[in-house]
């Protein structure tokens, strides 16, 4: 052995450890044009996504054929937009109580399939849906909006109990009829709600027990009745709207101040409307302790991809992400892949001969960049992009969490993608490859699964489950709602995984490429 | 091989006594001149310095003081993609020295520079030694080594064929030979066998003489009375003394014949 160097090196070094090789992998990214153009084309083409959604407008058409202006929906006590139309045969009763009421029969009909949302005005056929709905109800107003509690039989879900739109509670399972019907009860003490269900009136279940906050002392307290419209997706794509009825009797209320008189009120609807005579105008009868309640609609989320459904997601605002995602990507892969091109790699582990500290340290550098980058352009996409949308159709509420995490989340899928891409091009070492593997593992199955049928619907599903692409659901505006059945297909922009269960997949596909990227650094030379 | 870019089949390469992987600084122990061209073509040479200064935890003005070391200037602020080689080189010594270590690897440093940056680093390479600095040359270039290297090593196919001095090798080249400038080559070969030389003839009027000091050649001449016109100690180049040295070695230069 041979042992070097009496010379000692006069120069100082400051710090120690990790920062300063962040630091010279940043001073690489910054110091090369293209990479820094590359880097400010993210926010550019993210944002640009939200300009091209100019043209989109409201549809629906009224009873004429001519254009409807689209309303803003009503929001519910959450915020979040709702449907709210029903028939309502009401008291308005003070203090707590407890109402009960025994259905035998819900029925219904709609029209045929229209492949047009233009009203159709006859030729109804008979049926319920499967979320056609017919029950009791404490409700806070008359106002479209106002918070309640309802326990009801449906078409298709047996009994529910259902509140302030989006809560949802399974009774007893089964169709209602004369022979097998359903005893629903709803009793207020104070500001708790509480359901229960019988089949025989004699042994009850308790459903479910909420607490409405912002219900007034005197509260409407009724029967109601409401069906939604249905799409048919095969043959064609088609839809239509419904009416349900639902026969009450035994109806028993226990409240002081409580009558034998019941009000009949369409909720959401106007029967002497512009558009002339709905079809499906609500209305109830009331003869021999037997009342029938006859509504359109429904009380439930606003989903816009219904038959009738109102207004456009947030969510369109950052379609450009999936454009941003290209520079990002790029510039992550080119960070290193450049590297291996000219040799300079061997200069790198020269000076930094921990490679798998030098391999975290490119991924700080990239990911930060692109996390800023991608946090201006989510934000800028967003406010402007939602401005532009209410141009032209109501732009679906939804609560400052989840649009602090839609622009997070979208920086953090880009950044957490740029690694991804790092790690990649460090497995491949040549740009090419780089960049092909890129494509590859996360473009072509974003695409196969979010483009309107490419594929199959659960291939698509399953791809963004399993696949990098699944992180979208980070941009996810409004959840996918069980007790509301609507298109929530990835190319509508609904995913199969949660924000934070999609985004968890980016993750763990990165920390394993990450990994093997750290591997094979180690293991072979330069 | 000590910056473990190649993974040894076995053994250990230790600088200073302690492993690259474990310096805390690497570049302040040593210095590498790898490859001139491995640069980022749109990166300025001050920008590629400066990375690599960040990456030790040097200050940027270590960077100022390393480009006006080796004369690149104002040049430095300039993308190294549109430098010649010449400049590239002295970019990359730049780097080598960034650290001010006591090592230095340089890879063929002497490619690519004109005859004016040859003698700059012919003085640089002496004076980084003189300061007490280890310079590790590797270089094709015989000649430039001559006049620059104090040790040698000669690897040929993987293996160690000679690890000398310099001044040793090419003493050992050169034997005790002695050329021999004379009128009277006949006369003088007799003289000199006589005198327990070996005497062979060269050209025209000389003759090539061994195992006998040139003081005693001059002694036994004059003593026969043969003319003579120079005495003249034989003194074998560095690319001789290679090729004397590889001569034997058929396999490698059958294979590679530089």
């Amino acid at each position: 052995m041979t042992t070097l160097a009496s010379h000692q090196s006069e120069v100082r070094t400051g710090r120690d450890g990790f920062g300063r090789l962040v630091h010279a992998e940043w001073t690489k990214l910054r110091t090369v044009r293209g990479w820094v153009v590359a880097l400010l084309l993210i926010p550019v083409l993210t944002g640009l996504g939200a300009l091209l959604l100019t043209n989109v407008s409201c549809s629906l058409v009224g009873v004429d054929g001519q254009p409807v202006a689209c309303v803003a929906p009503a929001t519910g006590p959450g915020g979040e937009a709702v449907a709210d139309s029903f028939y309502l045969a009401r008291q308005a009763l003070a203090g707590d109580g407890t109402i009960t009421a025994r259905v035998t029969s819900l029925a219904g009909r709609h029209t045929p399939v229209s492949t047009s949302p233009t009203p159709v005005t006859g030729g109804f056929e008979p049926g319920v849906q499967p979320w056609s709905k017919a029950g009791i109800m404490i409700s806070a107003g008359t106002a479209q909006g106002s918070a309640y509690a309802a326990m009801m039989v449906t078409g298709g879900n047996g009994v529910r109990m259902q509140w302030n739109y989006t809560g949802d509670s399974a009774g007893l399972p089964g169709t209602v009829s004369a022979s097998s019907p359903r005893w629903l009860r709803l009793t207020r003490s104070g500001d708790t709600l509480t359901g229960y269900d019988s089949s025989d009136g004699t042994h009850w279940n308790t459903v479910g027990s909420v607490v409405l906050s912002s219900l007034p002392s005197s509260a409407q307290i009724g029967l109601f009745a409401t069906s939604p419209s249905y799409i048919v997706l095969a043959p064609t794509f088609g839809g239509g709207q419904s009416q349900a009825t639902g026969t009450f009797d035994r109806i028993a209320l226990t409240w002081p101040g409580a009558t034998g008189r019941w009000i009949g009120t369409g909720i959401g609807s106007d029967p002497a409307g512009p558009n002339g005579p709905d079809p499906f105008t609500g209305s109830f009868t009331h003869a021999n302790d037997t009342i029938t309640v006859t509504g359109s609609g429904d009380i439930a989320p606003e989903v816009p991809e219904t038959w009738d459904g109102v207004g456009v997601k947030a969510q369109d605002a950052l379609t450009g992400t999936v454009v941003g995602l290209i520079p990002a990507t790029i510039v992550a892969a080119l960070f290193v892949t450049a590297e291996y091109r000219r040799g300079l790699i061997r200069l790198t582990f020269a000076a930094a001969p921990r490679r798998g500290r030098v391999l975290a340290a490119k991924a700080v550098a990239v990911g930060s960049a692109t996390f800023v980058a991608g946090l201006v352009g989510a934000a800028i996409a967003l406010a402007s992009g939602i401005r532009l949308l209410s141009a032209g159709s109501p732009v679906l509420p939804m609560s400052t969490f989840t649009e602090v995490r839609m622009v997070v989340g979208t920086a953090a899928l880009l950044a957490v993608a740029a690694v991804l891409a790092l790690a990649l091009g460090t497995l491949a070492r040549r740009g090419v490859t780089a960049v092909t593997a890129v494509i590859a593992v996360i473009f072509v199955p974003l695409l196969l699964a979010t483009l309107p049928g490419l594929l199959p619907l659960g291939t698509q599903e399953w791809l963004l489950r399993v696949t990098p692409g699944a992180a979208f659901a980070v941009i996810q505006s409004l959840p996918a709602y069980h007790q509301v059945l609507g298109q929530y297909q990835p190319a509508f922009g609904y995913f199969p995984l949660s924000a934070a269960a999609g985004f968890a997949v980016l993750c763990a596909w990165t920390a394993a490429a990450l990994a093997a990227a750290g591997y094979a650094l180690r293991r072979r030379d330069v | 091989m000590p910056l473990i870019l190649d993974a040894p089949d076995e053994g250990t390469a230790l600088i200073g006594g302690t492993p690259h992987t474990a310096l805390h600084a690497p570049l302040t122990h040593i210095g590498a001149l790898l490859d001139a061209g491995a640069l980022q073509p749109s990166r300025s040479a001050r920008n590629h310095l400066l990375w690599l200064a960040h990456s030790q935890g040097l200050p940027a003005r270590r960077v100022d003081e390393v480009v006006e070391q080796v004369g690149l200037g104002s040049a430095a602020r300039r993308r190294a993609g549109g430098y010649s080689l010449g400049m590239r080189q002295r970019l990359g010594i730049a780097a080598a020295l960034l650290g001010d270590p006591g090592a230095l690897m340089l890879d063929e440093p002497f490619n690519g520079l004109d005859p004016e940056g040859m003698a700059w680093i012919r003085a640089l390479l002496r004076t980084l030694a003189r300061q007490g600095r280890a310079v590790l040359v590797s270089s094709h270039l015989m000649a430039e080594l001559e006049d620059t290297a104090d040790h040698l090593v000669v690897v040929g196919r993987g293996r160690v064929i000679a690890d000398t001095g310099v001044a040793d090798m090419i003493a050992a080249a050169s034997g005790d030979r002695v050329h021999l400038r004379t009128a009277s080559p006949a006369e003088a070969m007799t003289a000199l066998a006589n005198a327990g030389a070996t005497a062979v003839f060269g050209d025209v009027d000389q003759l090539t003489v061994s195992n006998l000091p040139a003081e005693r050649i001059v002694a036994a001449l004059t003593r026969a009375a043969v003319p003579f016109s120079e005495v003249s100690a034989h003194r074998a180049s560095l690319e001789e003394a290679y090729m004397e040295l590889t001569r034997d070695k058929v396999d490698f230069r059958a294979v590679s014949p530089e």
